[in-house]
């Protein structure tokens, strides 16, 4: 498992320039223009560079899976993020105040972030309703919706599926991780209680 | 009750053992598994070791762990 982890972390870093190119190239020129141009070098450059993108993605998907479930691939993450070499009980004290400061200012921030998504402020001035003398108006209130607004279905018919983004309203997705974060570093201090 | 502050500082007298020994700050380091590093701020008086590594120091060095380490008088 140890060398699944090295290798999915070391394509993650090695073919990330690839990512970016495809990404960049992508959006100068459609697959289908790419396609039309009947070069079989650029064809061939493109089929391989989307190969790369695809495999890229399903290395990153395992990686998360494996980030959240596995000892082993965290503490090998933290190890590269803090840029340390080898592990002892200083270094692991050291990762572990860094941790614990890095969760607080997270969660703070995220909390502030979702209270600025869900937040609404309404400035209005109507000049020919006045209420008590009156002119203007300042609202301030809070909503959540667990979803976007609901997006345009392709008329033509042609489209069955289209993906773009996660169907999540921004304070949706805010609550999801501090919720995610909270929890899950909760669940880890009652499991490591148990363990010493 | 008394109450004993958490700031306490704590000297050693690894370094001289070490020197007295022959040793690099490396071999010493390896020989109770800690890094280099671990080593250096050991000496400078900059880490607090754990119980585990202290009794580790002790047994390397075969002295008493207050032979080692001591609260610094302010």
């Amino acid at each position: 498992m140890e060398k699944l982890n090295l290798w999915i972390q070391k394509y993650l870093v090695w073919v990330f320039p690839n990512v970016v190119a495809t990404t960049v190239w992508d959006y100068f020129q459609s697959d289908t223009e790419i396609r039309a141009m009947n070069s079989f070098l650029l064809t061939a450059l493109w089929e391989v560079m989307s190969w790369g993108l695809i495999i890229w993605f399903l290395c990153l998907f395992i990686f998360m899976v494996l980030l959240v479930f596995r000892k082993d691939t965290q503490e090998l993450t933290i190890k590269r993020l803090a840029g340390i070499k080898e592990r002892d009980e200083r270094e692991e004290i050291i990762t572990g105040h860094a941790a614990r400061r890095s969760f607080v200012s997270t969660t703070s921030f995220l909390i502030f972030l979702f209270f600025l998504s869900s937040m609404q402020v309404n400035i209005a001035r109507n000049p020919d309703q006045a209420v008590d003398g009156k002119k203007s108006s300042l609202t301030l209130g809070l909503k959540f919706s667990p979803t976007d607004e609901p997006k345009t279905v392709s008329e033509d018919g042609k489209v069955i599926y289209e993906h773009r983004d996660i169907p999540l309203s921004k304070s949706a997705i805010l609550l999801l991780v501090l919720v995610w974060q909270v929890a899950s570093f909760r669940f880890r201090v009652r499991r490591e209680l148990k363990v010493t | 009750m008394t109450r004993i502050s958490s700031t306490v500082k704590i000297e050693n007298n690894i370094q001289e053992l070490r020197t007295g020994k022959g040793l690099t700050q490396q071999e010493l380091a390896e020989a109770v598994g800690v890094t280099r590093a671990t080593g250096v701020a050991l000496e400078s008086g900059d880490y607090n070791p754990s119980l585990e590594l202290a009794f580790r120091l002790s047994k390397f060095f075969n002295k008493k762990i207050d032979d080692l380490f001591r609260v610094k008088s302010k």
